[in-house]
């Protein structure tokens, strides 16, 4: 029985040891701040940092950085609002401004001729040369990764942080026999969250109600909305539509490669174009459905509505606003629930931030290894630790972040993970991450949806100022023609 | 000493003697000196203002996209833009913007000024608590505004359904949106045309208006015939301040609406085109037509200041 009991013990212990030792191994392969070699430019660093809780966030880390290096890092605090044309300047004009810059996804085709690939650097810096990189590369998610890099596939930076679009509901009410009968019953299938966007538009009709109608049998004390969304002329409005676009199929312009992979143009087919009018007019039903105000929303509008339990579903809102409405609940009444779902067709806008350094940094060296170190494991340990969502899959894929109860700080990461996977296969395709007049069409394609959707173009008429002045801002600023 | 006889015998001398002179005592002579002192301004000026005033207009005849040297394209830039109906609206609401902003302000100014220039009880708290929206900062303002009248958690339509009426969607619809937008740049505003207009009331002569009284003038009467008059080289400062002023109105759409639901004004329009789409050609062109706009104006407007300074001596 001793010999028994000693042998259970020595077998534990040893699977212990092995576990132990096997949950290590990859540990110790992880770049921190001491894997940091000795840097023989000392000149002061200068990084771009969006204001708000990021920079808080970074903080802890750029001190190690000078600690480690002996060299000073001054940051430049901005909004994001400004991000694009305060860097644009500095790296078109070479102004050796900054060192280290923050590169929205969908920017990095148009200013990849100012910034050092990360093969470059890592020839002249890493010990390892790219092999080091690629391992680290390897953590993040490759669909983000693909939106971090060049049509080519040539990727310039280190992405720190992404935001998934995700569709939120109120849970309790899906999950109501009375809503769910009544729902059976008018529409002829389950009342569960929308799988395509015409199930959406039933559900946001559906919910709509007025103040003194019934919401789980019981009367309501305000007007309720089906649906929130982002339709002001802000960026947002953009990106929700793109997601109702994807979700159908369908793209903003076709990407036609040669049989090599090479990008040869544009082209705007007659199906691109159908689909976009689809998506328009899908926009423009679901916002009869959406409260008062949401011509001039964004995602601030949408988490406060939701919190105060005005609407009924957020259809495509930022994974990280759910930590963000950390009271969520408290005005919506007793047993409210939140449940998290992919948006409907599963392919809304998850765009990331990434760290790269210019071609006119003082500092190259150094900014290398700052921004290897904001894109490490632990620097997105803290991203996610402060409510931010991070784009390195092993740390999102770690067992703890698969419980519910961590959502409110974490975000519904398994939803968020089965979107990056279902649309991976689509994002070599976007044109948001293939043109390199992005950063200017971004702003025309914001003017654009908020127009269709204020009613000052119809969706045909928004089509067709899309296909002219797409064309026009291609031919102007981009490097790839658009082909008829 | 030595130095004061030297320049009254220069002045004094026929020109030929200045060759005599050292550059220092030129300099320094009577005719000179005031260009010299004139030349630090001159510079600034040069540096700061003439010089991107003539590049942003040999911009405007170029594409200048940023990415690549600006390339000569004539008046392109310029046709392209008359022709854009887009442009036309925008224009039409920069000006519908001056000429409800301006009304409002000079005559609400006026009457709050008259009335503000009673004694009474509290009056300096009134004058005081009238000055504040003048040091709010824009962006603060625009922000505190769109706070304010946000649908359904904003403090203005939580009084307008206290009172049962439906709420209002301030920013959000078409019209509207852009009425308040001219009501919160006025709520800015305000104030200073009060403080001009009040400060030009206090400085009147006194024994005009005690003259009229005693002849049994009529207080409309005295307004119409003696305060208006009086008052319009200040209403004419302001009326010139202000328009130069909206014409580059903008700032109440940072932290609102940003140009959506049909709020884009002029100044807007040039910072989207040049600074986000960095189409510095097409930027420089909508900005030269802007100053040109501005000093036709402008020109007008002091031509009457000066007609009106005349008149009111």
């Amino acid at each position: 029985m001793k010999n028994i009991v000693q042998k259970t013990m020595a077998v534990a212990l040893g699977v212990f040891l092995v576990l132990t030792l096997t949950s290590m191994a990859p540990a110790a392969e992880k770049f921190t701040v001491a894997d940091i070699p000795e840097i023989k430019n000392k000149k002061p660093i200068t990084i771009a940092i969006e204001a708000g809780g990021e920079e808080d966030t970074l903080k802890p880390f750029i001190k190690e950085f000078e600690k480690k290096t002996g060299i000073k890092v001054n940051t430049d605090v901005m909004l994001f609002a400004v991000m694009y044309g305060k860097e644009n300047i500095e790296l078109v004009g070479g102004t050796g401004a900054y060192d280290v810059v923050i590169v929205e996804a969908s920017w990095t085709n148009e200013w990849a001729p100012y910034l050092f690939s990360l093969e470059e650097l890592a020839k002249k810096y890493e010990p390892e040369g790219m092999k080091a990189v690629q391992r680290d590369l390897g953590y993040l998610d490759k669909g983000l990764l693909r939106m971090a890099s060049t049509r080519d596939g040539v990727v310039y930076g280190w992405p720190y942080e992404c935001y998934t679009e995700m569709m939120m509901y109120r849970a309790d009410v899906f999950e109501n026999p009375t809503e769910k009968t009544h729902f059976l019953n008018q529409y002829g299938y389950e009342l569960a969250p929308a799988t395509a966007w015409n199930q959406l538009l039933d559900q946001a009709k559906f919910f709509t109600r007025k103040k003194g109608g019934k919401l789980k049998g019981k009367p309501l004390n305000h007007d309720l909305y089906g649906v929130g969304l982002m339709a002001g002329r802000f960026p947002h409005v953009q990106d929700e539509i793109s997601s109702i676009l994807w979700g159908m199929g369908g793209n903003w312009a076709k990407i036609v490669r040669d049989d090599t992979g090479k990008a040869l143009g544009f082209k705007i087919t007659e199906r691109n174009k159908a689909l976009l009018k689809a998506a328009f007019e899908t926009y423009v039903a679901l916002l009869k459905f959406a409260p008062p105000g949401s011509l001039n929303a964004f995602w601030d509008f949408v988490m406060a509505q939701f919190s105060a339990g005005n609407i009924i579903i957020a259809p495509a809102l930022y994974d990280s606003c759910y930590p963000w409405m950390s009271n969520w609940g408290k005005d919506v009444g007793p047993g409210a629930k939140i449940g998290g779902a992919p948006t409907a067709g599963v392919q809304p806008y998850c765009g990331n931030f990434h760290f790269a350094v210019p071609k006119s940094a003082k500092n190259p060296e150094g900014a290398y290894w700052l921004a290897k170190l904001l894109g490490s494991y632990d620097v997105h340990k803290a991203w996610i630790g402060a409510g931010f969502i991070p784009a390195r899959r092993d740390v999102v894929e770690e067992p703890m972040y698969k419980n519910p109860d961590l959502y409110k700080k974490t975000g519904w990461i398994p939803t968020m993970l089965y979107t990056w996977d279902y649309q991976y296969p689509f994002v070599n395709n976007y044109l948001h991450f293939n043109s390199s007049a992005f950063g200017k069409i971004y702003d025309f394609m914001t003017e654009l949806c908020h127009n269709v959707a204020r009613g000052a173009l119809t969706p045909q008429q928004g089509v067709d100022k899309w296909v002219k002045t797409f064309t026009e801002l291609q031919t102007k600023f981009g490097n790839l023609p658009v082909l008829k | 000493m030595s130095r004061h006889r030297n320049k009254a015998r220069m002045e004094t001398l026929p020109t030929q003697f200045l060759e005599n002179q050292t550059a220092w005592e030129i300099l320094t002579s009577e005719k000179y000196f005031k260009w010299l002192l004139l030349i630090p301004l001159l510079t600034i000026l040069a540096v700061f203002a003439f010089y991107p005033l003539f590049y942003c207009l040999y911009m405007s005849f170029n594409e200048a996209l940023l990415v690549k040297p600006p390339e000569y394209i004539g008046l392109t830039n310029y046709r392209k833009i008359l022709h854009d109906p887009n442009f036309w609206t925008i224009l039409g609401r920069s000006s519908s913007a001056v000429i409800v902003c301006v009304g409002v302000e000079i005559t609400l100014g006026l009457g709050i000024a008259v009335f503000l220039n009673r004694e009474f009880r509290g009056q300096n708290i009134v004058r005081g608590l009238c000055l504040l929206p003048l040091v709010v900062s824009p962006l603060a303002m625009s922000l505190m505004w769109k706070y304010f009248l946000e649908p359904q958690f904003g403090i203005i339509n939580a009084m307008i359904s206290g009172v049962g009426l439906p709420q209002i969607s301030f920013l959000s619809t078409d019209g509207l949106a852009f009425a308040t937008i001219m009501s919160m740049e006025i709520w800015k505003w305000l104030p200073f045309s009060i403080f001009v207009f009040l400060a030009a009331i206090r400085g009147m002569p006194r024994d005009v208006f005690e003259a009229a009284s005693v002849d049994g003038a009529k207080s409309w009467y005295t307004f119409r015939r003696l305060t208006l008059p009086m008052l319009r080289p200040f209403i004419m400062i302001v009326l010139l301040l202000r328009v130069m002023w909206l014409i580059r109105l903008s700032d109440p759409l940072f932290g609102t609406t940003q140009g959506g639901a049909g709020t884009e004004v002029l100044d807007w329009y040039v910072y989207r085109i040049a600074f986000v789409r960095f189409d510095l050609g097409e930027g420089a062109t909508l900005a030269i037509i802007t100053l040109v706009m501005t000093l036709i104006i402008g020109a007008i407007l002091f031509r009457q200041l000066i007609k009106a300074l005349g008149t009111s001596r």
